[in-house]
């Protein structure tokens, strides 16, 4: 994923943003710092000291409301639509209530996390003003790129500590490690950097509300319906006095976001008062009028539908520490209000540009704070993920002048958020998809591609759910991860599994090289075969108990932390008369078990089975190949994943399925079996820095392979085509998301024709079916970083007229000569 | 059995759709500019990359043939004939740092097209299939024809790039089933075609005339663009003109560049005259010229 400062080179596709007013926003963005606002959690922590005694789902309920009605209102002139997570252009709001261990530590300035120590975090733009402003003594440095007042820091403090043994961690702490015969080999997984960090501080997210029932129907008559609902219940047990606490908690939190929404509107009226200048008073007078009418009411256009669905939108982000909340078919959704203001003429498609440019500088303002260590894996990401494309109900093609105009403000207003995604039908438009191809070719990475089909038989499968609900309700939660809108229950997961650790385990009967910690004790393996088998006996067991422990966790997540905005905003939760926690979703298999490395291991395997000498294997990686050099060549020639060549591809298949097999053995906190996922995030790299070398022939300490079935940097040597081939193998609907990255110059898509060489590159992959497709096209500064570290571009073919190379072969002085011609001649 | 140097996968600028490329290894002309240096000669070479090189001389121990002597800075330096004569190789084999490649080989048709045939779906969904280039493929006339027969039997479009430099009468039974062709016209200018390619143009035009009996409408004549050679208003009026007799109406051009000038010192050979690059406007006009008599003209 790409940093949030990068500068856009030149290529072939470059736009600005189309209007004075979003070149403004867009550069108020970048010149920002990243701040702490602890004004949200201070007043949810007083809200909490006052209702104790309260039901589970009421107190949350009262604890959000309360902070939503009294944060400060801040308009942030001249956006078109208002409503902002805190006072600050990019400010983030340290959610205790979740964890406050790390904050706790991060004023003590302990030693971080195992973790910490092996992730980088990015240090351009926004990031270095911070550490220029925390010099002038107003303000202190939080978590490596924060600033923090002295103010806040008060607050924080005072509220992290407040919520020590309360917070959602610790609640779970106290039940997991006191009462889960594994704890201890979670703790140990976590020393060894078998899994992630703990996921506590923002483990919210990979879900998209029901924004067509919410935006439609307008919050006024959704309370409505609760309260008949509540009337119409006589309570008889324990079951259905719980279902009218959760309407009562339901009603709080929609009254409240219209009271929030109701004081931007005096806001709004307050500073067109203070304006001589006729048109930001009209302006501002219209937005007032918008935010008294929504989300109460159903909008009246477009542009109230814009401010609407932001309101719906953003309560929801300020509820949870949300990682990969998403939009979802906002071009779906949406198209209604977009259709009926261009049929009446009341709204012409610059218009509307500019407000879908306005929304993408909204989006990617929302800045988030979780430990050190997981803002390092997502890159400081917040993955909202818009998905755009795919079918109606009855299959029929679902883009529409919409959708395309969404693709143009991404092409035109360069920001990070929301990262765009296709549903791939063979039916979609011609001109659409190659606007998509546009958009791929400014070089942002995106949109990225997924096709439908793979992900419909998933869900028929998981789900049982009609064909058709399936079609029309498919979308994107986070980054790769498919979800059915408004009416899943989020993602919610544990975090990531490193593949090439109980590689080790499996290769060092059972005990970690790194930290001599011994997890299961195992035989060493003198031979493939068993090699294999140890690897799969440990890959169980790291899956099962990662599993169990986080369904403790969850059980926390329901009494502290259960989403009451959220869950009434997915069906069939009021219907039921239940919170996501306590099974509202009308789909509960979207939990998730994720990993990172299994071409890696793979392509050990390989190596292991061709060369057919584990002892030396084993010395030589043990000494991280020195004096094995010759060896090391041996292995690197051994066949290796990415090449269609079945020897590997079989090996990878295997494993493949077997990791689907393991998840799916254990049920989540729902009561419904795991959905396995791979997906790589910045995972790869502190995963490959705390593994040894590998009999693939990988240093100790190089990172992993990234997505699910990209091949090892520079193992691919046959080229895209094979690739995909190796990728078309493995049976991509057992899965639920999955990644495949490709590079390419530029010159490969040169034009017209080469956009639809690309779209015809995707259309014969996904016919394997293959799942996902992503694609950065290189750009000068990519090639400077090549020259460094080549051994992460190996695959990358120049062709220049009649003349093509890898890259990673040319000379410094042709290579330079390269970098020149892709800033220039295109 | 034939001997190629590189197969290239979603190559996509040898014609229509997705294609996959095959490198004929072996080139009868020695163009100046040549920017594959590694496909002219028909046997496989050693490729000596110097900046992996770490002077162990690990490859000179092991030579049995004595092919290695060291060079005045100190690089292992090959006997290119020895090496062609060397059965056993192991130099390459010794070499940890993979400063040693051995750059061609040999597969037989049947073998080189099952590894191609498996992007089948690549190529229906895009019109692609297959392109043979070089090197020049037409002289491996029986490997061509076993290649096209193959691709034939499986509905592949099947395309060439030729330097027009072969013998007829080998191909001339099965050449026009081609799906196209890219033809290379250099210059029609005998003297300055042998100056700078090592061999005159004659063959080469009457086999473009023989070819344009029956396929003229599947030609693109191919065009390097080469500064005080053929980038000049006269000598491609005279392409164009011969274009135009012989019923052939697209052209490509290709313009100068030395990005291959490595592959020459990693081949033991001299890069022996750099060239002046085009300008972007230069190649504009010379492609107007085509356009403007009526023949379709893209520049790569
Ligand atoms: S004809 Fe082509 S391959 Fe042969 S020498 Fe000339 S440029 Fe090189
Ligand atoms: S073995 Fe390789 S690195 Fe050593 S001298 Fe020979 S070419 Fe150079």
């Amino acid at each position: 994923m790409e940093s949030q400062e990068k500068d856009f080179s030149p290529r072939e596709v470059k736009g600005s943003p189309s209007t004075e007013r979003i070149k403004f926003m867009r550069e108020r963005y970048l010149s920002e710092p990243l701040i702490i606002d602890s004004e949200y959690i201070n007043l949810y922590t007083k809200a909490h000291k006052n209702t104790d005694g309260k039901n589970v789902l009421e107190r949350r309920a009262e604890c959000h409301a309360y902070a939503l009605e009294n944060l400060t209102t801040s308009i942030k002139y001249p956006e078109p639509f208002v409503g902002s997570k805190t006072r600050f252009v990019r400010g983030a709001i340290p959610y205790c209530n979740y964890a406050s261990q790390y904050i706790i530590r991060e004023f003590n300035n302990e030693e971080h996390e195992a973790q910490d120590k092996v992730t980088d975090l990015g240090t351009g733009g926004g990031i270095a003003k911070a550490k220029e402003l925390s010099q002038s003594g107003d303000y202190e440095f939080f978590s490596g790129k924060f600033l923090l007042s002295k103010e806040d820091k008060k607050e924080l403090k005072e509220c992290a500590e407040y919520w020590l043994g309360k917070s959602m961690q610790d609640v779970g702490d106290d039940l997991w490690k006191k009462v889960f015969e594994k704890a201890g080999y979670i703790e140990n997984g976590w020393k060894a950097v078998l899994y992630t960090a703990p996921h506590d501080p923002a483990p919210e997210g990979r879900y998209v509300l029901d924004f067509e029932t919410a935006l439609n129907e307008g919050f006024e008559s959704i309370i409505n319906r609760m309260r008949n609902l509540i009337k119409e219940t006589v309570v008889t047990d324990y079951e259905s006095a719980e279902k009218i606490y959760f309407w009562r908690a339901g009603i709080r939190v929609l009254e409240a976001t219209i009271n929030w929404a109701n004081n931007y509107a005096k806001a709004a009226r307050a500073e067109a008062g203070k304006t001589n200048d006729k048109d930001k008073k009209l302006e501002l007078l219209q937005i007032a009028e918008r935010c008294e009418n929504v989300p109460a009411k159903r909008p009246k256009d477009f542009r109230e539908a814009m401010q609407s669905f932001w309101f719906i939108y953003l309560a929801g982000h300020i509820e949870g520490a949300q990682l990969g909340y998403s939009p979802g078919r906002f071009d779906r959704y949406m198209y209604p209000f977009y259709k009926a203001d261009k049929e009446k003429g009341i709204i012409s498609d610059i218009e509307v540009l500019e407000l879908l440019e306005a929304l993408r500088v909204k989006m990617t303002e929302i800045e988030y704070v979780a430990s050190f260590s997981w803002e390092g894996l997502g890159s400081g990401n917040l993955y909202q993920n818009m998905i755009l494309g795919g079918t109606d109900e009855h299959g029929r093609r679902g883009d529409n002048e919409l959708s395309k105009l969404i693709l143009q403000s991404a092409i035109n207003c360069q920001t990070t958020q929301p990262t765009l995604s296709i549903w791939y039908e063979d039916t979609l438009s011609d001109e659409f998809l190659l606007k998509a191809v546009e958009c791929v070719k400014t070089g942002c990475g995106f949109p990225a591609w997924f096709n439908l089909k793979v992900y419909i038989q998933h869900e028929l499968e998981k789900s049982k759910l009609p064909l058709q609900t399936i079609r029309k309700y498919a979308a994107m939660g986070g980054c790769t991860e498919p979800t059915l809108e408004g009416m899943s229950y989020g993602v919610v997961q544990a975090g990531f599994i490193n593949h090439m650790k109980i590689f080790e385990f499996a290769l060092n009967g059972g005990t970690d090289p790194r930290t001599g910690i011994e997890f299961d004790k195992t035989k060493i393996p003198e031979n493939y075969e068993e090699l294999k088998e140890t690897y799969k006996f440990h890959l169980r067991n790291a899956i099962a108990n990662w599993q169990r422990y986080w369904n403790y966790a969850m059980a926390a997540h329901r009494q502290v932390c259960n989403l009451i905005y959220s869950s009434v905003l997915i069906r069939d939760c009021i219907g039921r008369g239940k919170s996501l926690d306590d099974g509202g979703a009308i789909v509960n298999g979207t939990p998730t078990t994720l990993s990172t490395g299994l071409v890696n291991v793979a392509n050990s395997l390989a190596a292991v089975k061709k060369l057919n000498d584990l002892n030396e294997i084993r010395e030589a990686c043990n000494k991280n190949w020195e004096g094995f050099e010759k060896l090391r060549k041996k292995a690197l020639g051994a066949p290796k994943w990415g090449n269609n060549d079945d020897f590997a591809d079989e090996i990878y298949s295997e494993l493949f399925e077997s990791y689907c097999g393991y998840v799916s053995e254990n049920k989540n906190y729902l009561g419904v079996p795991y959905d396995p996922s791979m997906l790589a995030i910045s995972t790869h790299t502190p995963f490959g820095k705390v593994c040894g070398a590998s009999p693939e022939g990988r240093y100790a300490g190089e990172p992993l392979c990234d997505g699910v079935t990209s091949p090892y940097p520079g193992t691919d040597v046959n080229g895209p085509i094979s690739v995909l081939l190796s990728a078309g193998k493995i049976d991509h609907t057992k899965i639920r998301g999955g990644l495949h990255n490709m590079k390419f110059h530029p010159t490969v898509l040169k034009g017209v024709e080469g956009s639809k060489k690309l779209l015809q590159l995707i259309r014969s992959y996904f016919g394997y079916p293959g799942f996902q497709l992503q694609f950065n096209i290189v750009d000068s500064d990519m090639l400077k970083d090549a020259q460094l570290h080549p051994e992460n571009y190996r695959d990358l073919i120049v062709r220049v007229a009649g003349f093509s190379a890898f890259f990673v072969e040319l000379s410094k002085s042709i290579q330079d000569q390269v970098i020149q011609r892709t800033e220039h001649s295109i | 059995m034939g001997i190629i140097f590189n197969i290239q996968e979603y190559a996509v600028n040898d014609g229509e759709g997705i294609r996959t490329t095959v490198f004929l290894k072996g080139c009868p002309l020695k163009c100046d500019w040549c920017s594959n240096p590694e496909g002219q000669l028909p046997y496989p070479e050693i490729f000596q990359n110097k900046e992996l090189c770490i002077k162990c001389y690990k490859c000179l121990e092991i030579c049995k043939c004595k092919s290695i002597t060291i060079s005045p800075e100190g690089y292992p330096e090959f006997s290119r004939d020895n090496f062609k004569n060397c059965k056993e190789k192991e130099c390459i084999e010794e070499c940890i740092k993979n400063g040693l490649k051995e750059i061609g080989y040999e597969i037989s048709a049947k073998k080189l097209f099952n590894k191609i045939k498996s992007n089948y779906l690549f190529y229906r969904n895009s019109n692609g299939g297959i392109t043979l280039s070089g090197g020049e493929p037409f002289i491996q006339p029986e490997f061509v024809r076993e290649i096209l027969t193959l691709a034939k039997e499986n509905g592949f479009s099947i395309g060439v790039e030729t330097c027009g430099y072969f013998s007829y009468e080998n191909v001339k039974d099965f050449i026009d089933d081609f799906d196209f062709f890219y033809f290379d016209i250099k210059t029609l200018n005998a003297e300055k075609h042998k100056d700078c390619t090592g061999l005159d143009n004659t063959v080469i035009i009457n086999n473009f005339k023989k070819l344009c009996v029956n396929s003229a409408e599947k030609i693109t004549v191919s065009i390097p663009l080469i500064q005080d050679f053929n980038a000049d208003k006269n000598s491609i009026t005279e392409i164009i003109s011969f274009c135009k007799e012989n019923n052939v109406n697209k052209a490509r051009l290709l313009a100068y560049h030395n990005l291959g000038i490595s592959k020459y010192e990693a081949l033991g050979r001299k890069y022996k005259k750099e060239f002046a690059f085009i300008s972007k406007d230069e190649s504009e006009s010379l492609k107007n010229l085509f356009i403007e008599n009526g023949i379709q003209c893209t520049i790569e």
